[in-house]
């Protein structure tokens, strides 16, 4: 690979994007490290697609700026194109043609020839599991199996950043830990990565650093570790019946060292702060002496580590899917 | 221009098109059904044949006269039997018609008298069976001009001009209008459908997001287009010349014949490209390009000649780029010339153009949203 000078693989500054007098996207500023794995998320509608299509150099921002490798998208989208390797939500592959024949084919368009591109046709199938496969038609494919070609075709002509979109959607759960496994090799071979992705598990597992995108606007960017934090170092989640959903939220609220209480049916969702495991220690009977002193019946408790679910619902107020 | 993109994308949407049932599928059954609905139509004008009876077996006037009705085109395999057979065939209905040459019939001739033919004559169909009643004065004519009956007896001459040197059958006249309609079909539907097919699979980011630059992309699909018209129209004219259908051409008519196919499957190809980016739905772009195929054919004079269609048609015709498709393959493959066929092959060549001037800009919007 090419040594490249630049520091951010994507650099994006003040971008915004108007679809008549709707705002798509306003005023993003974030950026992707060389050989870092950066998330997108947020729910339908946020605006992450827009984002990736002015990155992508598939449309023009209103205004702002985006660099990728400090070229501009759409002025120099041949050099940019090149490094640039695409996973669409779709796969988008040639459903009538072979595996084989589907990676010929991009190789072609990047002026891959000869035994250049019969030796990278070869690596991207042995990539993608899929040499015993090689000569079947793609519509013949599993989702998994579709998913993976996508990546290998989308690494084939060996870009430095990969933009991936929902890359486990549909996928089981085998092929899903393949693709988690394609997705920290490209980081261990230097490459970046950008995922958009409504699992927040998966989100957790790979990504360095995640941004969170409501209404086209960023809300929150930081390491999964650090926005979990910003949730509540604990969490105490009780199931529990014979009391009021309200007046437990009351109670709670006010003691020292809960962050927030969020109830729904009989489940009682308690985030705590800034108190260490010892401290949580003496809180938790505490708080079961409140809900039980309310007359409720608890049936089921943990104490855990808050999750990335709860980060984005307690920003966005719904969740990813919603 | 980027040869080697547009040879891949060309590659690519070829590879596709023959793997895919769907599109071979609407590309080659419209002009299939047509083509039977012609060959029904054909053989119900036709169909069966005339029987001669030569009851003046020893003559030589009457052998020549059975000769010629017997060679005579419009008589389909003439067959001579005996009287007996012919009134049992004509009852049967597995005869048109039953001409008897009677006895005596040469030496009546010889001797200056005015032998009496008796012509049957089965008009259940008033086209077919005027046909036949015209066929006894050609017959009688040709007779008179071959000798047999000495100094021609009659004072009036006809010579005949054509317009063609060739006569031409009809299931081949009507043949090349369905190879025309197939061409342009597979034009229309093949870069059509490839386009379409780019949104609704989503492929189209693969194009775009590729180094290749838009117009390549377009040309790509186009000469996908443009080749699979070839080869479609190709194949059912070789099969027609196999058939006997449409006499073989020599070298320079068929070089012809193909300039003229390719330069129709490049309008079909533009106005396919045209279609595919502006109605970007499979099911759109079938039901379109088969209703369009189906009128440019029937105003460019598919299933008659021109010069019998109402004047306004006629002067709607020659708006349609097919009518010099269909003129220039008629008169290189049928008639065996090639007077005015750089005519109609140079305002194919400016439909073509304008399709394409059209096509490109109206995808090349539809790629860049």
């Amino acid at each position: 690979m090419t040594t490249l000078k630049m520091d951010y693989a994507v650099e994006v500054q003040h971008l915004c994007k108007d679809f008549g007098s709707f705002h798509a996207v306003s005023d993003l500023n974030f950026r992707i490290a060389r050989g870092e794995i950066f998330g997108l998320l947020g729910p339908n509608g946020s605006g992450k697609t827009t984002t990736l299509n002015m990155i992508s150099g598939l449309s023009d921002p209103t205004s702002g700026m985006v660099r990728v490798f400090g070229m501009n998208p759409r002025k120099q989208a041949m050099s940019v194109r090149r490094m640039l390797g695409v996973v669409p939500q779709e796969t988008a592959l040639y459903e009538e043609l072979t595996a084989q024949r589907n990676l010929a084919f991009h190789a072609e368009l990047f002026g891959y020839r000869g035994r250049q591109k019969s030796e990278r046709v070869e690596a991207m199938l042995a990539l993608a599991q899929l040499q015993d496969r090689a000569k079947s038609r793609v519509k013949t494919f599993s989702g998994g199996m579709k998913r993976r070609l996508s990546i290998g075709r989308a690494l084939l002509h060996d870009p430095w950043l990969v933009y991936l979109d929902e890359p486990t959607l549909g996928v089981d759960v085998q092929s899903r830990n393949v693709i988690w496994d394609y997705i920290l090799r490209m980081k261990q071979e230097g490459k970046s990565v950008l995922l958009t992705t409504n699992y927040l598990e998966e989100a957790n597992a790979l990504c360095d650093r995640i941004g969170i995108l409501d209404k086209g606007q960023l809300i929150a960017e930081d390491t999964p570790t650090a926005l979990k934090a910003r949730f509540g170092s604990s969490v105490l989640a009780l199931e529990v019946s014979c009391v009021s959903s309200d007046d437990v939220r009351n109670r709670l609220q006010r003691i020292t060292g809960v962050q927030s209480v969020e109830t729904s049916d009989n489940r009682i969702i308690i985030s705590l702060s800034g108190i260490s495991d010892g401290a949580a220690g003496a809180l938790v009977p505490r708080l079961l002496g409140e809900v039980t002193g309310l007359g409720g019946l608890i049936r089921n408790m943990a104490l855990r580590e808050p999750s990335l679910d709860e980060v984005f619902l307690s920003l966005t107020g719904k969740g990813v899917r919603d | 221009m980027q040869f080697q993109t547009f040879r891949a994308i060309v590659k690519k949407d070829l590879a596709t098109w023959w793997r895919s049932p769907a599109i071979l599928a609407v590309t080659v059954f419209p002009a299939l059904i047509l083509m039977l609905v012609l060959i029904l139509q054909a053989a119900a004008v036709t169909g069966s044949p005339v029987a001669i009876v030569n009851q003046d077996s020893g003559g030589q006037a009457a052998a020549t006269l059975q000769h010629i009705a017997q060679n005579y085109d419009g008589f389909y395999r003439a067959q001579v039997m005996t009287k007996t057979e012919a009134e049992k065939d004509y009852q049967k209905l597995t005869v048109a018609g039953v001409l008897i040459i009677p006895k005596g019939f040469s030496a009546e001739i010889a001797h200056n008298q005015r032998p009496t033919l008796t012509w049957q004559v089965r008009n259940f169909n008033n086209d077919s069976a005027n046909d036949l009643r015209r066929a006894l004065p050609d017959i009688l004519t040709t007779f008179l001009k071959s000798g047999a009956i000495g100094k021609n007896p009659m004072h009036i001459q006809v010579q005949e001009h054509d317009l063609h040197a060739k006569d031409a059958s009809f299931v081949g006249f009507n043949m090349i209008a369905v190879v025309v309609m197939l061409v342009l079909q597979a034009g229309i539907v093949n870069s059509g459908l490839a386009a379409v097919r780019e949104w609704e699979t989503g492929s189209v980011k693969e194009l775009l997001m590729s180094p290749a630059w838009p117009l390549t992309m377009i040309l790509g699909k186009v000469g996908a287009g443009v080749a699979a018209s070839d080869i479609t129209g190709g194949i059912a004219l070789i099969a027609a010349i196999a058939a006997g259908i449409v006499p073989a051409p020599g070298v320079g008519l068929a070089l012809w014949a193909f300039v003229i196919m390719t330069l129709t499957a490049i309008v079909g190809s533009g106005i396919g490209v045209l279609l595919g980016a502006a109605l970007r739905a499979t099911e759109r772009v079938s039901g379109l390009s088969i209703s369009l195929s189906f009128y440019l054919f029937f105003l460019a004079g598919g299933i008659t000649d021109i010069a019998y269609l109402p004047r306004w048609l006629q002067a709607v015709s020659s708006y349609v780029p097919n009518t010099y498709a269909l003129g220039a393959l008629r008169q290189t493959l049928l008639y065996g010339s090639d007077a005015g066929v750089a005519l109609d092959a140079g305002v194919l060549a400016v439909a073509g153009a304008i399709a394409l001037v059209i096509g490109i800009p109206v995808m090349r919007r539809g790629l860049s949203h």
